[in-house]
């Protein structure tokens, strides 16, 4: 189902306005035709996995090995230099030694390339301060938007393009969706990446950037704001270049869309501590935290829940803060109950017209009531009978969908029903499942449809609580309809 | 030492105070602001004075000022003293805050509220912006403490003029932007419903 579009990219700055090299970023991510320089016969080298993946994963451009003693790589013609090519190449991947890069950065220059990305490793991350030093030169000398070095490549799963030098079979990669993802860390992205694509979690964008020596997370931040395809961004951050620009920029971009980060290295920024209570009470995390809360930002404190925050947004936004339990088992609600009030949420009033609605057509031993216990012997029509009230009655702004799948009189059909009910756009509907395999398959296929779920009660209301609050500050910004679709969803 | 003109340069409200250099000078101020006052010593080798005695609060008449300012002498005697400086007492009601400043290597200078008193350390409820600060930013500061309720009243207390708290946070936020310390701490800040008012002060260039 085609959602509606939000006004983001409407309102999102142009980016015939931006430096060229954050301009030729399009190049990093949506090329037509892509050099991979480093390209190798060995199947255990880098150079050969990326040629491998961009040819698996289904890529629609133009694929060049380049590698001075090679003829063919994987059945494609091979050159010794992207000088050698005739046609015009938007996209190099580089993984030569490091000695290597300044020469194939220049022949990439000289040929007009766009965008690099500069997997090779061994630059300011062993101190070779003036080697990158040198490779950032060239690149800005030519206006490359260059990713790296020292990085783990780029995904585009819409255009299949894929530097990530992990293979196929070991690193998943994700379906298509709304979230573009920065990571520092490339060990740290390409984990979180696999877990994505396990969980059905959708992907516009991902991007480990390494040392920043041309390209940083600010820039890639702007790059996103104006990019249609992407409705969410998530950051993985040890820390930021120039914290002023990050703020600024990270305060224009929540206007319109979310922005979710996970800051890692916090407790060594205790070291700091200085020697007046300003000091003393105060590290380098304090600072984060503040721009993270000026700039609205959502804070993720652990790896999980920045996915968990993130998915969330494939939801409408809610219009307050009222929430409405459907549950399969009374204790499972009784959790969420006490979830609602650690997260400053509110239990919705739904004694009025959702009650009489549900009177009628639940079993009489069902209590009607917020939790809504429609009882352990629910099957899929009691699950759609109890939608369809809430999403009617006007003092639920959410629903927190609990599905037990153990129990005898569910099946597979109820995942229909919650996903149709998320279809119509009228409330965000977030789901709790708790469970082992045959959960967990339900789950992704709920995931996959754009529905969140959350494998308990408190973590879906964390969530829910920063959904709350992000959409309070979006209204600010935007003259939408409540709900607001965030997302446009292909 | 709190420099007064540069406090009120940026608008911030400080607690009357004259220095005296003798007895009857401190009488005469006492007597000037209204009893009760505070006391206290001013001496570059006296850092933290409280610990050594160098405060003595609530003194409530002349004759209580006198000996106040000669105890005060007695107990410096070895140090290098400038004089007492004489304080108007804040009201009893009056709840101690710290507003403070640093100087962050990423996003330059960052403006703290906190608590006050002499549990900060322990309780450590503090809030944290980047400079500057929006009336919004101040707001959302004095309700992220975690003893808001205290400020907003609670167990029959009047709450505290929060215009005023705003107001003297915007205020340091533009000396901390201006004057760009590496530290700096206005401590305390005694709130109550009638305004903010800065006590002591601390900057570290």
């Amino acid at each position: 189902m085609e959602r509606a579009r939000g006004n983001s990219a409407k309102t999102g700055d142009s980016l015939a306005k931006m430096p060229q090299k954050i301009k030729n970023l399009s190049a990093v991510f949506n090329p037509s035709s892509i050099a991979v320089i480093g390209a190798s016969r060995e199947p255990n080298k880098i150079g050969h996995v990326i040629v491998k993946n961009f040819i698996d994963g289904g890529f629609g451009g133009k694929v060049y090995p380049i590698n001075p003693n090679a003829e063919e790589i994987l059945g494609l013609k091979s050159y010794k230099s992207v000088l050698d090519i005739r046609e015009k190449v938007d996209c190099a991947v580089i993984a030569v030694p490091a000695a290597a890069v300044p020469e194939v950065l220049e022949e990439c220059g000289k040929k007009g390339v766009k965008a690099v990305v500069l997997i090779t490793g061994g630059f300011s991350e062993v101190g070779k301060m003036e080697e990158e030093k040198r490779v950032a030169a060239i690149a800005n000398k030519y206006g490359i938007a260059l990713i790296g070095p020292n990085c783990m490549g780029v995904l585009t799963p819409a255009s299949r393009v894929d530097s990530v030098f992990l293979p196929i079979y070991k690193l998943g990669r994700p379906r298509v969706g709304g979230i573009s993802f920065i990571s520092q860390s490339g060990a740290v992205g390409g984990c979180i990446v696999d877990l994505a694509a396990r969980a059905g979690i959708g992907m516009s964008k991902f991007v480990s950037y390494g040392n920043a020596a041309v390209i940083d997370e600010c820039d890639l931040l702007e790059y996103f704001a104006s990019d249609k395809e992407t409705q969410i961004i998530v950051v993985y951050l040890e820390g930021v270049r120039d914290g002023r620009r990050f703020l600024e920029i990270a305060k224009k971009i929540t206007r319109k869309k979310p922005v979710v980060v996970l800051k890692a290295g916090r407790s060594a920024a205790g070291a700091e501590a200085a020697r007046s209570h300003t000091g003393s009470l105060s590290g380098a995390s304090e600072a984060y935290k503040a721009a993270f809360r000026q700039a609205e930002v959502i804070e993720a404190a652990t790896l999980e829940q920045l996915f968990d925050f993130a998915k969330i947004f494939d939801q409408v936004l809610p219009c307050g803060k009222r929430i409405g339990i459907i549950t399969n088992g009374g204790g499972m609600g009784v959790l969420a109950t006490d979830s609602i009030e650690d997260e400053g949420l509110a239990l919705a009033d739904i004694s009025g017209e959702a009650s009489q609605a549900l009177r009628l057509t639940l079993p009489p031993y069902a209590n009607v009531r917020n939790p809504l216990d429609i009882i352990g012997d629910a099957d899929s029509h009691r699950y759609e009978v109890a939608l369809n009230a809430f999403l009617k009655e006007e003092n639920v702004d959410v629903i927190l969908l609990i599905i037990l799948f153990q129990t005898v009189a569910i099946d597979s059909s109820v995942v229909n029903i919650a996903i149709r009910a998320s279809d119509t756009q009228k409330k965000p509907i977030i789901a709790v499942c708790t469970g082992g395999e045959y959960t967990e398959m339900h789950k992704r296929i709920l995931e996959s449809y754009g529905v969140p779920t959350y494998a308990s009660p408190s973590s879906a209301m964390r969530a829910i609580s920063r959904f709350v609050k992000y959409a309070e500050h979006y209204s600010k910004y935007n003259n939408t309809a409540c709900p607001a679709p965030i997302k446009k969803q292909k | 030492m709190i420099d007064f003109p540069l406090l009120s340069k940026y608008g911030l409200i400080v607690v009357p105070s004259i220095m005296a250099k003798e007895a009857h000078g401190a009488i005469k101020a006492a007597a000037e602001m209204g009893f009760p006052v505070a006391m206290k010593i001013v001496s570059p080798d006296a850092l933290h004075k409280s610990d050594r005695g160098g405060v003595i609060l609530d003194v409530q008449s002349a004759s209580e000022a006198e000996n106040a300012f000669r105890t005060l002498m007695d107990r410096f005697r070895n140090s290098k003293v400038e004089g007492v400086l004489v304080q108007k007492m804040a009201g009893k009601g009056a709840i101690e805050l710290i507003i403070g400043g640093k100087r962050d290597s990423q996003f330059g200078q960052l403006i703290m509220l906190g608590m006050g008193g002499i549990f900060v350390e322990v309780y450590k409820d503090v809030t944290f912006r980047v400079c500057p600060i929006t009336k919004d930013d101040a707001l959302g500061m004095i309700s992220e403490l975690r003893s808001s309720p205290i400020l907003e009243g609670a167990r029959g207390r009047k709450p505290i003029d929060k215009a005023a708290l705003v107001g003297a946070l915007l205020s340091v936020s533009s000396l901390l932007l201006k004057e760009d310390p590496a530290e700096f701490d206005i401590n305390p800040l005694m709130a109550d419903e009638k305004g903010c008012v800065a006590v002591d002060m601390r900057m570290l260039r």
